[in-house]
This record gives structure tokens, sequence and C-alpha cells, in this order.
């Protein structure tokens, strides 16, 4: 079966072209709660829901915040570009400190340290 | 649930906007291509600001923009791959030898990370061959092909945050320009990048496009391509760093050198003995020797070689595990470019177990790879045959 659920799409624009068709986030009534579970919005990396298209065994899944075209990814990638996003902002900052880009962070004396921690 | 703008997807290091080629699509079809670039911010109040900063600095229409590349491992900051989506998702992603992920028709996974799932075997990928069908509104099956995809993480200097924009691009020619590029400035700058100051240019240039009329037929059509190039003061800076580590004692004087605008303390007479040329000493001037008769007179300083900017450009070369060239023994550069020069003759390398053909671009650097072996080769006393 076409997970896609196109052959029964039929409330569109019949001089769509195929390009803007297959960019379309409509999936078969019957999948599109495993494509919610397994994937999540490519803008926000947010939860997408589903809502039915009149007519047919369609459904559109999308992004409350982002829309119907923004594009999906699994949510393992998501979750793995979460988990190195930090180490890669440690490294970035070095570099851009190095670069100028950032200033440099300020070496602060222990009696200063002392006065702001309420010694 | 996250809110746009203000959790920027949970990332800490995050993607605040995207540098695109061309206009933005219709309904119907995709954005003509611009001979600017056309960049997007996202909608929070931080990434507003940004947008604000780089239209003041840059301007609207924009053809060249000032990046730093985040880091130095050129893979975890460009993405090259031949993708194929469907109903928004990506179904394929191939590297043009194998596929690295594939889903089918009815939903289930195929490939993950480059192995069948099922056999555990790599999955060929074969060019014009479709990565996966659907069925469109009136019944009939679609294929769905790979189609290039490259995309650059860079950061703008100019908005001071560690945060990235995406230079995105699916053109075959400004993916392979930019992989060799990138390769460039890390074998130059001995495997680093990040933080070099660079500019990302688009550029005119004539490439062989099909002809909408006649497919068959290609005619030649000036696009703007992409181009990633180096500050030219940095350039310059790192030019004469480079040539200055060549040099012995680092550029240092070694030697007295006698003052051009005064009388020299030491008489003209203390410098006959002249060290271009050998070691003899002419039959009028014997110098008075210092040391004991028992003790062995110091031997004179060997003579030091002119410095040469090919050898030193030559040894300033770096191999793919960024070794210099210069500090590697002869034996290991025999090796190598017994390698290149195999690589060279067949006019093809082994790629994942399979020939493939030189591109010029690959001939090129290893005919500039052999050249420098030479040089270092010859430098030493080797001998080339």
């Amino acid at each position: 079966m076409d997970v896609s659920g196109r052959g029964h799409y039929t409330a569109r624009k019949d001089n769509m072209s195929e390009q803007q068709e297959s960019r379309d986030q409509v999936y078969d009534q019957v999948y599109a709660p495993g494509i919610i579970r397994r994937y999540v919005c490519a803008g926000c990396y947010g939860q997408l829901i589903s809502k039915p298209i009149k007519g047919t065994r369609d459904e559109i899944v999308f992004c409350p915040q982002c829309g119907e075209h923004r594009g999906l990814v699994t949510r393992r990638f998501a979750e793995g570009r979460k988990d190195v996003s930090a180490s890669e902002l440690n490294e970035v900052t070095q570099v851009l400190q190095k670069a100028g880009v950032l200033p440099a962070p300020v070496k602060k004396t222990a009696s200063q340290l002392l006065a702001e921690l309420g010694f | 649930m996250p809110i746009k703008g203000l959790t920027d997807r949970g990332l800490a290091f995050p993607e605040i906007g995207q540098i695109r080629k061309g206009a933005k699509k219709t309904e119907s079809k995709p954005g003509a291509d611009l001979t600017y670039f056309r960049v997007e911010f996202g909608d929070g109040p931080a990434d507003q600001e940004s947008a604000r900063v780089f239209l003041a600095t840059y301007g609207p229409q924009p053809r060249e923009i000032r990046i730093i590349l985040p880091f130095d491992e050129i893979d975890r900051m460009w993405d090259a791959w031949l993708e194929g989506y469907v109903a928004g998702r990506m179904v394929a992603r191939a590297d043009g030898d194998k596929y690295q992920y594939l889903v089918s028709s009815d939903g289930s996974l195929v490939v993950k990370n480059g192995v069948d799932v099922k056999t555990n075997m790599e999955r060929p990928y074969i060019d014009g061959q479709p990565c996966y069908w659907y069925t469109n509104t009136r019944g009939e099956r679609v294929p769905v092909y790979c189609k290039p995809s490259g995309r650059l993480k860079v950061i703008i200097p100019e908005l001071a945050r560690a945060a990235y924009l995406t230079v995105l691009t699916t053109s075959i020619h400004d993916i392979g320009n930019i992989s060799q590029q990138l390769e460039a400035f890390r074998q130059l700058n001995n495997g680093r990048i990040a933080g070099i100051p660079l500019v990302l240019r688009r550029r005119p240039k004539a490439i062989s496009t099909p002809n909408p009329n006649d497919p068959t037929v290609r005619v030649r059509r000036v696009k703007w391509l992409l181009s990633i190039e180096a500050d030219p003061e940095w350039v310059k800076l790192a030019l004469s760093h480079a040539k200055k580590l060549a040099l012995p004692g680092n550029g240092l004087p070694l030697l007295h050198e006698p003052d051009p605008e005064g009388e020299s303390e030491f008489d003209q007479d203390d410098f006959e003995y002249d060290y271009n040329q050998d070691q003899t000493t002419p039959a009028e001037y014997e110098p008075e020797s210092q040391a004991p008769a028992s003790e062995e007179p110091e031997s004179q300083a060997e003579p030091e070689p002119k410095v040469d900017d090919d050898l030193t450009e030559a040894q300033e070369m770096t191999s793919t595990d960024g070794k210099r060239y210069g500090d590697l023994d002869s034996k290991t550069l025999y090796l190598m470019r017994s390698s290149i020069q195999g690589a060279l003759e067949r006019g093809s390398i082994k790629v994942n177990g399979a020939m493939r053909e030189l591109t010029d671009e690959e001939r090129n650097l290893r005919d500039k790879k052999l050249w420098a072996i030479n040089t270092i080769l010859i430098s030493r006393g080797e001998k080339i045959s």
C-alpha cells in the first residue's frame, strides 16, 4: 500500500506540478500516526499534528508553529543534533573568541568572586 | 512544545538563518536563480536583530559575505549528498556510490547507516534509477530521483553570535567547487580552517546546462556559482608567516651584518673568508688559529643554503592526515610518490572497493602533490626516476 496516500487525494488543483505535489505532507490515515510518532518538524524539531482532508482517507501532517511545508526529520536525528549541540557551542565559542568575534572571557580575581558571592 | 524563535530547536549552537541562491519558490515552480544571495533569518527577536545588523552591513542583495567556518573537520559543517524527498521527508540519501539511507514505498526502512537492514550489505546507488515511487492524484506511479544537495554551516562575524547560517545549493558545480576549496584551505593551513576569515562570493561562470527546449542538447550558460575565498589580508599574513618559519633561524640574522651608515667595528680585512665558495683558503692568507696545538681547530660552518620559495611551498603541503611533507622521511615520500604516480597513470582511484575515474580536480591535486614530493626529494639529494 502506498504510505503517502496520494492515490486517494483528490482535493488539490489538477494543474499542480508534481514537484509541488511531492512536497505536500500528506499521508494515508493509517500511516499518519506512525509518521507523527517517528518524525518531528524540520524547522523547530517540534511535535507534529495531523488534520484529515475532507472527502478522502488522507491526513495532512504539519507543525503548528512552522506550517505545512517546512519538512520532517526523524526524531532520532533531532535528538542526535541536540546531544552534540552543547559541545559544538563550547568549541565554536573558543574559535570565535580566538578570531576576535566574541569577547574573551573576563578573568575575575578571588576578591571579586567572593564579593559576588556575598562574602 | 518549543516556541519558535525562543528555543531554536533546543540547540545550544543554533541555526538562525539560511543563505540561498534562488528566489522564493512559487506554487507551481521553483524560484529563479539570482545573481546575489537571498538571506532569510528566523522569526525570533534575536534573529530579527541579527537580520537588521546583516542588512545594515551587506544591504539587501549581497554578492559577497564574510564568513568564518565553525570547525576544522570539513564533514562537521559541510554536507553534500544525493537526496530524494517525498511528502516533506527524506526517503533516500546516497553518496553517489551507495545508499546511506533508504525508505521503501511501503514506509519500511531499507538502508540505514549505509547498510541494508536485512542483508547487512551495502546497497549500490545507480545514477538515473528512481530511489522511490509514489502514486499521484491521477493514480499514476511517479518515480522520485535523488538530486544533489549541499549544505554548509557558516558563521557571519558581524553578527557576533555563536550561531550559524546554512548555505544551501543544489548545483553539482557548487558542490564540487566548495569541497575542493575547503580541502585546499585545510591542506594549506595544516589541517586548520576554523576561524580563518573567508569570503563567500557568487561568481559568474559559463557552464554546460541542458537546453529546456531540447533536453538532448546542452548549451553553455552563465551561472552565478558559489566560491569560498580567503580574506586577502589573512593570505598575506599567512604567507609571510610560512616564509618566516621556513627561513633558517626563523628570519633572525645569524651573522653580524655590517653597519651601512657608519664605520664598522670590524676591519674589512677580517671578512676575507667567502662562505659562498669552497673551504680552501687563498694561499696568501692563513688564518691565525687560536686553538691550543693539541686541539683540532673548529670546523668552519657550512654555507647556508639559499631558501627556495618553491621548496618552502612544497614542504608546507600536508598529507591527508595533516602531516607536513617537509617533516616526512624520504622513504615515506617515495611510497607516496609511487602511489600518486600509479593513480595518475591509471587515471583512476579505488573508492569503497570500486575503481573510479579521476576528475580533473583530483588529477590536478595529485599533480601538485607529486611536484611537491619531487621538489623535496631533489632538495635532499635523492634520486628521481
